[in-house]
């Protein structure tokens, strides 16, 4: 088989392709990667990306005795639409978009938390 | 010839590229305190942590020692279980030693485990200190208020007068000697919720301990116990909660080893009546949630059951009388938020343990 010059070239792209589609995770991160980690009974449920070009996304987690937490994302935000819980605490915690921040449905045992790739300032809150 | 070798050697060079590439991204964790996927390597060191329901909150171990044997997280929880079975007050569970005494009231003596009875006697201590302030035996009132339900209403205040007649910690009788406890009059309700879960977080520390672990975070629903210090040696970094925004967002930072952190606060557990809102920490003398000028106060302490205990006792004694008992009290301090976003502090807090980071709190002196 005979190289050409045109697939050294080829290879040559592929390479530069590969390196800076793992380079700009390495590179350019000076915007924080942040995401949304639902957790239901103490197991991660699903993960949303936090990103300023976000579309709406809806989340319903199901749980015991017809019970639910609906979680909506948009944007850069995430919050508790509604809960079957009877003190609403999750739903009156608002919207939340930076990382630490985080929303809890205790008697639906589902926390949102907002996680990012940076060095959080904090090893744990007192609330 | 040659051009195959050179190809070949590319194409080696080029795997290697993808594969050293694929290494790096599968590192990079999602941040501290996060679910640990993805390769770790011994030099980096992530905390591991586990969280748990119990005692009607969230549970959260963290665990900074490298190496980590998860059955400790298992061991810890199960205490903490076992604590909540023994002391609760919520629902028709058999194995609570409150409910049992509770149910006893006006009848006769209880036998308790020394669990329990360790924590009655912390809580009647408080309840003295305070000349009744603090009142364990204040179950009646919480129970009539029930807030947290969906049907929570502001009660009539006959009802609220009818309660504040069984509240009186005089009422509950300690025998040390045979480990048992009676409370003098029926209708009488004993509610641990205000310690239960620092002598929870204090037990849990015990048991990593004992397990060997050197550096750990325990946060009982927002009561936290540290052990010891970072690995590198430096203080922990406990943020405090802003009481005006969401969960997570703090307005200062505490610097410790070693001790207990608990805030006690209104700005979470409520309700709204009539464009009120009616808060959880209930005031046993006048029956109805404490109106002070505070909206949350932290206490530092080296037992978890005493900052939990005086978070609330404080709490409900105001700025004045809350400052002064704790100035009182050695190896205790404590940081009060007013609801003008004045910060007051304790003489032992100064700028190497206490720093604000959000600039609409202000340090105040009295």
């Amino acid at each position: 088989m005979q190289i050409k010059k045109g697939d050294i070239l080829l290879i040559i792209l592929l390479v530069i392709a590969a390196l800076s589609w793992f380079g700009k995770d390495i590179f350019w991160t000076d915007q924080a990667d942040k995401q949304a980690v639902i957790t239901v009974d103490g197991q991660v449920y699903t993960t949303i990306s936090l990103n300023k070009d976000n579309e709406l996304k809806e989340i319903l987690i199901e749980r015991p005795g017809n019970n639910y937490v609906h979680i909506v994302s948009e944007k850069d935000m995430v919050w508790v639409e509604s809960s079957s819980c009877p003190d609403k605490v999750c739903m009156k915690t608002g919207k939340i978009n930076k990382p630490g921040q985080s929303i809890v449905c205790l008697p639906n045992k589902t926390i949102v938390h907002i996680e990012s790739n940076e060095e959080p300032e904090i090893d744990d809150i007192s609330y | 010839m040659k051009q195959k070798k050179y190809l070949s050697a590319l194409y080696v060079f080029i795997c290697s590229v993808f594969t050293v590439l694929l290494f790096f991204t599968a590192c990079t964790s999602p941040g501290n305190n996060g679910q640990n996927i993805g390769l770790q390597f011994g030099n980096l060191n992530e905390p591991v942590s586990q969280n748990a329901f119990y005692m009607g909150t969230l549970v959260n171990i963290t665990i900074y020692d490298p190496d980590v044997d998860e059955t400790v997280f298992d061991a810890a929880f199960e205490r903490i279980s076992q604590i909540e079975e023994k002391m609760t007050i919520n629902g028709e569970n058999e194995e609570s030693e409150i409910i049992k005494l509770n149910n006893s009231a006006g009848k006769g003596f209880i036998e308790l485990s020394s669990d329990t009875f360790y924590v009655l006697k912390k809580a009647i201590h408080y309840s003295e200190l305070s000349e009744g302030k603090f009142d364990v035996t204040v179950g009646p009132l919480v129970k009539v208020w029930n807030i947290g339900s969906e049907e929570a209403a502001v009660p009539d205040e006959e009802l609220i007068a009818a309660k504040l007649s069984l509240i009186d910690y005089k009422n509950l009788i300690l025998n040390e000697k045979d480990l048992c406890a009676k409370l003098n009059n029926p209708g009488m309700i004993v509610d641990l919720g205000a310690i239960a879960k620092g002598y929870a977080a204090d037990e849990a520390a015990g048991i990593l301990r004992e397990k060997g672990v050197e550096h750990a975070i325990i946060n009982i629903g927002g009561n936290i116990l540290t052990i010891n210090c970072r690995p590198d040696g430096s203080t922990w970094r406990l943020g405090l909660q802003d009481p005006t925004q969401p969960r997570g967002d703090y307005m200062g930072i505490v610097m410790l080893k070693d001790q207990a952190l608990v805030t006690s606060g209104t700005y979470e557990r409520y309700f709204e009546a009539d464009g009120k809102k009616y808060h959880h920490i209930l005031n046993p003398q006048t029956g109805y949630p404490e109106d002070n000028s505070l909206i949350s106060v932290s206490i530092i302490a080296k037992q978890s059951i005493d900052a939990d205990a005086l978070s609330t006792t404080v709490f409900l004694l105001g700025l004045q009388e809350g400052l002064q008992l704790i100035e009182s009290l050695s190896d205790t301090e404590a940081i009060f938020i007013t609801t003008d976003k004045k910060v007051y502090t304790s003489s032992g807090i100064n700028s190497a343990n206490f720093q604000i980071t959000n600039p609409e709190y202000q340090l105040s002196t009295n």
